[in-house]
């Protein structure tokens, strides 16, 4: 008579989560955890959904970032100012919409010109005009590019008059930048020009400023009368126009077209760096990289000290002595000194510094799950499984460890805080000898180094240290419930 | 760590010479068995080359065990009966001694047909001390144990399916899933747990004392056990439905062939359940013979102590005193008396001090008084 | 003259799975200079009824209803904990606890521990509460200068027998043994009921032997009380209850007990003791009863006096 097999794992597997379940939704901290840490999931998962590769790939390209407002706050803040502060805008004409004179100026030459006018309507002026030309330039040859600004009071200023290659990678094509506040020349013209209006006072003062930045901007956007250096003077609403016109000096050299970027002063949802880089996606793909980081490390090494633990107190006399020695020597090293050292050494993605985290951080459960296993060791079923003829290594996984395990994943659970914020100090001291990748540690070393708490820019270090804040605690939230429920020494 | 272990390796001569001078047809022999302990010194006594102090758990004793018995191993807590128990089984390794056993033919076989070393044996007994450790997993299933704690003897965090697959996994007795849980399903049965289906996916503590029990027992028979250790197996049992247990026992025993060592401190239920008793005191067998025989009629003072301190349940008794023969305390297993072990609390020797020199020199061997019967007692040997 | 007497004592327990009925209207009493044996197996309530009396209950248990009347007149149950503190525990009625050997505080001197109780509740100064313990010691068969030694260099007996010695420190009219030997080697355990034996004989002090083992009982009792599931099945006097027992589980409870001094077939009670969240319906007993009625399943029995000391919850009887 044959017995029908009784298909007990799925069906077991469902009822222990369930019991699971009912226990862990009694605790409110852990449903939170819980939450926070679907959300974080989801943004780790979906970074590529919500922001793109491509933003992340370019992550150290800076002229990919030369369209955005530099140093600029998140638009939100829009909410909280009473000021009317300029949308960031950009414009791209194309280059059939440009006037094309063969033979100008001389014989030989083409020349296209375009007039890009924008009307200036704020209480605030943007941070940066930013004219980007796109085309491609023959080999060995050069273009000649002129940008004169027409103001609404009539003035005409002759920002930029250079001759060069395109030397920026956009795309498909080669560019050129000319950034208003960033580019010399040009922030050198808009002062030279300005300085005919302004009072002898006023140019000596300014002359210590260095010639380029915001604030030239916002000399561009003020009345032509004095103060205008040191930003006493009105600004000048109405239609500015600015004319572009490109020179080619052979056949080959093309135009794609030409952007007119007024940098807002307002940008994304997370504000913008000194690069222009947009803080969210690195926000973002730092998302993922923390969690990478943190659960890795957190596996590796639980793992390693539960079975380190297990395996000294069971083995016991000499072995175990030996084995607390090592880890007592291993436990007193400075972990974080080394891990800089290392990491500088072995230059690092992620992947590396999770392993090299986890090389010191097993230390953690090891004196806990030691004891722990001494305890099951005295237990009678130890001994009947013995007497049954289970071996060590039997003993040791299925008996002992299996006790262990769901202690374990509390421990798990409350160590990837530490990690993440192990890793963030490292990539915050190391920069750019760390990890290459934008984790948040990173980005708070790119703050620091910009000078971003002397320059008020608030956004680029609150938003990442948040960040790491929020990961921390979904963590520990969740790492405190599971111990509540799981630790059996806390249990009955 | 001070590893002292007298045994060397006992070759076939030595078997051989054992089972002719000692009664035929038993499952067992004991010879000569010593179990110490072995305590830590400090720092000035190991610099000092002290010997280590040890506690003489079993402390040379020698006794048969013969098929299909049950053989009652009894005592006061200390004794050495449950250190005896798992030396037997080879759980501890003895500092001293020999086990010579008798397996079942197959086994036999198996132990000397794989590998390349030999195993000494003599007319199909083996010392099973003498096995290398490798080897050992052969008799394990022979040998099985039954612990005194049925909740503790149990995996918390393993179902009675898996607990009981255990053996048979380990031992990769079985080849298929299928046949795996027939067999378990067939034990179950055998234990009565029944319906079996209703026990396979339970966890121990769902299951009551006495049902747990029985899961260990179970767990026992699935392997093929022949000779079962059973250390105070009801002790923690409600007391009606200790019967209960007992009589799965002796159903079992006939039905499977099995043989126990019955571990118990209470004499009446060594004596309803035991064909002979061993009487254990710090170490040593200071009585043994036919159960009914030794408690109706004990021989040695401690028996006597030991029978007229059990409180029986009849009314009288509150009436009076009641009078045990014996005094003081159990001493430390670490500082064993001179001479008889028993004498600083013997009565008897208060009664007859000419025998104080015998008492306190000299260790009274285990003899025969009456066949079949021992006793190490040098007064009861005068008379 | 009735010392102690329990009337319909309900001590329950409410936990998150339920209500756990432990004692569920228990009446007995106790008179001066009488042992009374509160037996049965485990879950049975007999602790928690020795508990009630001593007031400590923990949470989630509480005294639901009944009396506990002290000399007929001291309610219990209506006192506050700090008068039971001060006028009835230790000083009227005292307790030996279950494994009590290992109550002992190690890091304190025998004689602190001691004359801790004493110089707590009477007002003795600690020359006059040394000299007491040191008479106590002497009376429960132990040296007096055991008052210097620690616990962990006392034997298993010998501090079971301190912590009787503690018990009687105030002379209290009661005192409460709850398992008191049941760690303890046999020749030991013969040792302190002979010392109980002796200390009620020269003390005069009424006691409440509570045990699993029906011959430590015996060895006390004067008067028996048998529980199952929080209930007295039969209450009376030792020669009834050990010799000609009336109730089926008593029944069935002596016959399991093997014997020494003959052979006899023991048998068993089959089944398991009852859920006390949701115990059976009717008699308690009924799902193991060999001689279960009809009515048994669906009518808790009634107490039915046998005779004028002797009581069976039965209704085979009824």
């Amino acid at each position: 008579m044959k017995r029908g097999d009784i298909p007990l794992k799925i069906s077991e597997l469902k009822k222990s989560i369930k019991e699971f379940w009912n226990e862990y939704k009694n605790y409110k901290s852990g449903i939170v955890g819980l939450v926070l840490l679907i959300i974080l999931a989801s943004v780790a998962a979906g970074a590529s959904l919500i922001t793109s590769v491509e933003d992340y790939n370019n992550w150290y390209n800076p002229t990919y970032w030369r369209e955005n407002p530099v140093d600029a706050p998140p638009v939100w803040v829009n909410f909280f100012t009473s000021k009317k502060l300029p949308v960031h805008q950009v414009e791209f004409v194309s280059v059939e919409d440009f006037k094309y004179v063969e033979g100008e100026p001389t014989e030989g030459l083409r020349t296209y010109s375009v007039n890009i006018s924008y009307e200036f309507k704020y209480d605030v002026e943007p941070s940066d005009i930013i004219i980007r030309i796109l085309g491609a330039v023959a080999e060995g040859k050069n273009a000649s590019i002129t940008i004169t600004v027409i103001r609404p009071d009539g003035h005409r200023i002759n920002v930029y008059k250079a001759v060069s290659t395109f030397p920026e990678l956009v795309g498909n094509y080669s560019a050129k930048t000319v950034s208003f506040s960033r580019t010399s020349k040009a922030s050198s013209a808009i002062i030279k020009w300005a300085s005919q209006f302004e009072s002898e006072e006023n140019i000596r003062e300014v002359s210590g400023y260095p010639p380029h930045g915001d604030w030239v901007i916002r000399v561009l956007f003020s009345k032509a009368e004095v103060g205008i250096l040191v930003g006493e003077a009105e600004l000048l609403r109405g239609e500015y126009q600015f004319s572009i016109s490109v020179t080619f000096f052979d056949e080959e050299s093309m135009l794609y077209g030409a952007k007119l970027i007024i940098a807002g002063s307002v940008y994304g949802w997370m504000g913008t760096d000194s690069l222009g880089r947009d803080l969210f996606v690195g926000i973002v793909w730092g998302c993922r990289l923390a969690l990478i980081i943190g659960v890795l490390t957190s596996v590796i090494s639980t793992f390693v000290g539960v079975f380190y633990g297990v395996l000294s107190a069971y083995k016991g006399g000499l072995v175990d002595e030996l084995m607390q020695r090592i880890y007592e020597i291993v436990a007193s090293m400075p972990l974080f000194p080394i891990l800089l050292i290392l990491s500088w050494k072995f230059g690092a993605t992620v992947w590396n510094l999770a392993l090299l985290m986890a090389l010191f951080w097993w230390t953690g459960p090891v004196k806990t799950v030691r004891s722990m296993a001494l305890q099951i060791k005295e237990e009678t079923y130890v001994e009947a499984a013995k007497a049954m003829g289970a071996g060590t290594w039997r003993i040791v996984t299925k008996y002992i460890i299996g006790q262990i395990i769901p202690y374990a994943f509390a421990i798990m659970a409350l160590n990837v805080p530490g990690a993440i914020l192990t890793e963030a100090g490292i990539s915050f001291l190391l920069g750019g000898r760390g990890t290459r990748e934008p984790t948040w540690g990173r980005i708070l070393h790119d703050a620091a180094a910009a000078g971003a708490t002397l320059k008020g820019l608030w956004w680029w270090v609150i938003l990442p240290g948040v960040m790491i804040t929020i990961t921390g605690l979904t963590f520990v939230l969740i790492g405190s419930a599971l111990d509540k429920i799981l630790n059996p020494m806390l249990k009955r | 760590m001070i590893i002292v272990n007298e045994n060397k390796v006992t070759d076939s001569e030595k078997i051989r010479e054992i089972l002719e001078s000692s009664k035929p047809n038993r499952l067992i022999y004991v010879r000569n068995l010593k179990k110490y302990f072995f305590l830590r010194r400090g720092l000035l006594e190991t610099l000092k080359r002290k010997p280590p102090k040890s506690v003489k758990a079993v402390d040379d004793i020698t006794f048969d065990i013969k098929p299909l018995e049950t053989f009652g191993l009894a005592g006061e807590s200390g004794c050495g009966k449950t250190t005896t128990g798992k030396v037997l089984i080879r759980l501890y390794e003895p500092t001293g001694g020999m086990i010579i056993y008798k397996p079942r033919e197959e086994t036999l076989d198996k132990l000397t047909n794989t590998g390349n070393i030999n195993i000494e044996k003599y007319d199909g007994y083996v010392d099973i001390l003498s096995v290398p450790r490798n080897h050992f997993s052969y008799l394990r299933r022979e040998l099985q144990m039954i612990f005194q704690d049925p909740y503790g003897a149990l995996n918390p965090r393993m179902r009675i399916k898996e607990i009981l697959e255990e053996p048979l996994v380990i031992h990769n007795l079985v080849d298929s899933a299928e046949e795996r849980l027939d067999r378990v399903i067939r034990a179950l049965e055998e234990v009565r747990l029944i319906p079996p289906e209703d026990f396979l996916d339970r966890f121990p503590h769902m299951l009551s004392g006495g049902q747990r029990q029985r899961v260990c027992i179970a767990r026992a028979l699935i392997m093929g056990a022949r000779f079962i250790v059973a250390d105070e197996p009801v002790s923690m049992i409600d007391v009606s439905l200790r019967a209960e247990l007992l009589n799965l026992m002796m159903d079992l025993k006939k039905r499977h062939n099995l043989t126990y060592l019955f571990i118990t401190h209470d004499l009446a239920v060594a004596r309803y359940l035991c064909d002979r008793i061993a009487i254990m005191y710090l170490g040593k067998i200071i009585e043994m013979g036919d159960a009914d025989d030794l408690i109706d009629n004990p021989l040695h003072p401690y028996t006597k102590a030991l029978i007229s301190a059990i409180p029986e349940p009849d009314p009288e008794n509150r009436k009076r005193m009641r009078v045990v023969p014996i005094k003081g305390e159990v001493p430390s297993a670490v500082s064993i008396p001179s001479g008889c072990r028993f004498h600083p609390r013997c009565v008897v020797l208060d009664e007859h001090p000419e025998l104080q020199e015998k008492c306190l020199k000299k260790e009274p061997p285990l003899i025969e008084i009456k066949p079949d019967r021992y006793v190490a007692c040098w007064y009861v040997m005068k008379s | 003259m009735v010392l102690l007497r329990v009337d319909g004592l309900k001590t329950y327990f409410f936990t998150y799975r339920g209500v756990v009925k432990a004692v569920d209207n228990v009446s007995f009493t106790l008179e001066k200079g009488e042992t009374l044996g509160l037996a049965g197996e485990s879950g049975c309530g007999k602790s928690t009824t020795a508990y009630s009396i001593m007031k400590l209950i923990p949470p989630p248990g509480r005294i639901v209803d009944g009396k506990i009347l002290l000399d007929d007149k001291l309610n219990l149950v209506e006192m506050s904990e700090s008068e039971i503190r001060f006028k009835v525990r230790w000083k009227r009625i005292s307790m030996v606890f279950q494994g009590a050997m290992n109550a002992l505080n190690p890091v304190y001197t025998i004689g602190h521990q001691l004359c801790e109780a004493l110089t707590f509740h009477a007002d003795m100064t600690k020359e006059e509460a040394l000299e007491r313990c040191k008479k106590l010691l002497t009376m429960v068969g132990l040296e007096p200068d055991i008052v210097k030694r620690y616990p962990h260099e006392l034997s298993g007996g010998m501090k079971q027998r301190v912590f009787i010695a503690m018990a009687l420190v105030l002379s209290p009219d009661i005192i409460i043994c709850d398992e008191p030997t049941t760690a303890l080697d046999v020749v030991v355990q013969a040792q302190i009921l002979n010392l109980l034996k002796e200390l009620q004989q020269k003390m005069g002090m009424s006691i409440i032997i509570i045990s699993h083992d029906l011959g430590v009982i015996a060895e006390l009792s004067d008067k028996i009380a048998v529980m199952y599931a929080g209930k007295i099945a039969e209450l009376g006097p030792a020669e009834k209850i050990l010799l000609e027992p009336a109730h089926p589980y008593t029944k069935g409870l002596i016959s399991s007990i093997p014997r020494l001094t003959k052979k006899v077939e023991i048998t068993w009670i089959p089944g398991l003791p009852p859920d006390l969240i949701n115990p059976p319906e009717g008699c308690r007993f009924h799902p193991r009863c060999p001689q279960a009625m009809d009515i048994c399943k669906r009518e808790e029995p009634p107490t039915v006096k046998l005779s004028p000391d002797h009581e069976v919850m039965c209704w085979l009887y009824g």
